[in-house]
Parts: C-alpha cells; sequence; structure tokens
C-alpha cells in the first residue's frame, strides 16, 4: 500500500467521526509514510511520533490512530502528531499550539 | 560568543522533529543529528536509561544545546536559548 492509498482510505472512515487530516498536506504525507515505515518494521502502525517498543501488546495504545486522539482533539483540536485534527484546527478557529504526551510515563 | 555544540535526538518518521531539524538549518546552527529509533537496541536502552530522570515519556524530539535539554518542538526556547531570531 502507498500513502494515496491510506490517506483515501483512512479520511472515508475518520472524517465522518470528525476527525480530519491535517490541511496541511505536506505534513499529513509525511506522516502517513512514517506510518507505513512502522507498518514494516514493526508489522503495525505504531504512532511515527514515538518510540515504538516493538511488542504489540506494549504498544497497542499508540497504534494509529491511539488511545489519546479523542481527548487531545477535544482539548487541542489536534493530536499529538497533528496528524488528525478538528474540523476547528483546520479552519484556524483554534490556535495552534504543541499537544503535550497525554500517555502516561509507566508505558513509555 | 560561540555556540555551545548543538545535539538534535530523533525519531526518523517524526515530524516534529523534522521541523526542528529545518529550524536549525535555516538559522545556520550546525548540529549532530541522530535518530534514536534506528539505533541497535543497546544502545537505544543505554540513551533512554541517561535521559529518564529527566524525559520520563521518552518524548522527542530533543534538543541539547551544551548540557541543557529542550525536550519537544519548543522553538521559541530553542532559539531564545541560541540568541536567535526566527525570521519565518
Amino acid at each position: 500500500m502507498n500513502s494515496e492509498t491510506l490517506y483515501r482510505i483512512l479520511k472515508k472512515t475518520n472524517e465522518p467521526k470528525g476527525y480530519f487530516f491535517n490541511r496541511d498536506r505536506k505534513i499529513t504525507m509525511e506522516l502517513l509514510e512514517g506510518l507505513l515505515t512502522n507498518k514494516a518494521r514493526y508489522g503495525y502502525m505504531c504512532c511515527p511520533c514515538r518510540m515504538a517498543q516493538e511488542d504489540v501488546e506494549k504498544d497497542r495504545d499508540i497504534i494509529c490512530p491511539c488511545d489519546y486522539r479523542e481527548d487531545d482533539v477535544q482539548e487541542f483540536g489536534s493530536c499529538y502528531c497533528g496528524l488528525y485534527v478538528s474540523r476547528n484546527w483546520n479552519d484556524g478557529v483554534i490556535e495552534h499550539t504543541t499537544v503535550p504526551e497525554r500517555r502516561p510515563a509507566e508505558k513509555c | 560568543m560561540a555556540t555551545p555544540p548543538v545535539r538534535l535526538f530523533a525519531l526518523s518518521t517524526c515530524i516534529h522533529c523534522k521541523a526542528l531539524k529545518k529550524l536549525l538549518t535555516r538559522n545556520n546552527i550546525t548540529f549532530e543529528w541522530t535518530d534514536v529509533d534506528l539505533l541497535p537496541k543497546e544502545e537505544r536502552d543505554h540513551f533512554f536509561a541517561q535521559i529518564a530522570e529527566h524525559n520520563p515519556k521518552k518524548s522527542f524530539p530533543i534538543v541539547m544545546i551544551g548540557n541543557k535539554a529542550i525536550i519537544g518542538d519548543q522553538r521559541k526556547l530553542i532559539l531564545k536559548e541560541l540568541g536567535l531570531v526566527d525570521e519565518q
């Protein structure tokens, strides 16, 4: 699978839930490439902005979309990576800030 | 004033890490770059053991300016530490 195909599949399933790709297509495509790299490396699409432990059980909460996306998009308008954002974030209604790591330290 | 050595620890797939690399490059900062996810496991474990106290969540990027570590995409803080103002 290439990143264009992944883009189309994920867009179709995520937009109806209120999760949009970052309007900066270059960023979005680089992150999707990162997901495909991790899929090839680890066997699952681990978050490209986090260090994988190379153990699917330990990394389950950071397989994209990660367990923290819902709270991060709700609070900051964007997930930790900036791949998934809200409509308001894309429209510039929400200020773009750095999203802090919500994942508990004991899982990292 | 001479700039202390700058090192950037990153993940090869991380967009925030790439953004900082571009920031340092366009500000003509000489820096060393390490993709921690591409290191052999032993080296990676050693790296994380060293930073555990200050970075328990293993967040990236990590910019070292001399002995000072700045964790995350904190470009304003990084530029301030380097005595620079980014034009972009």
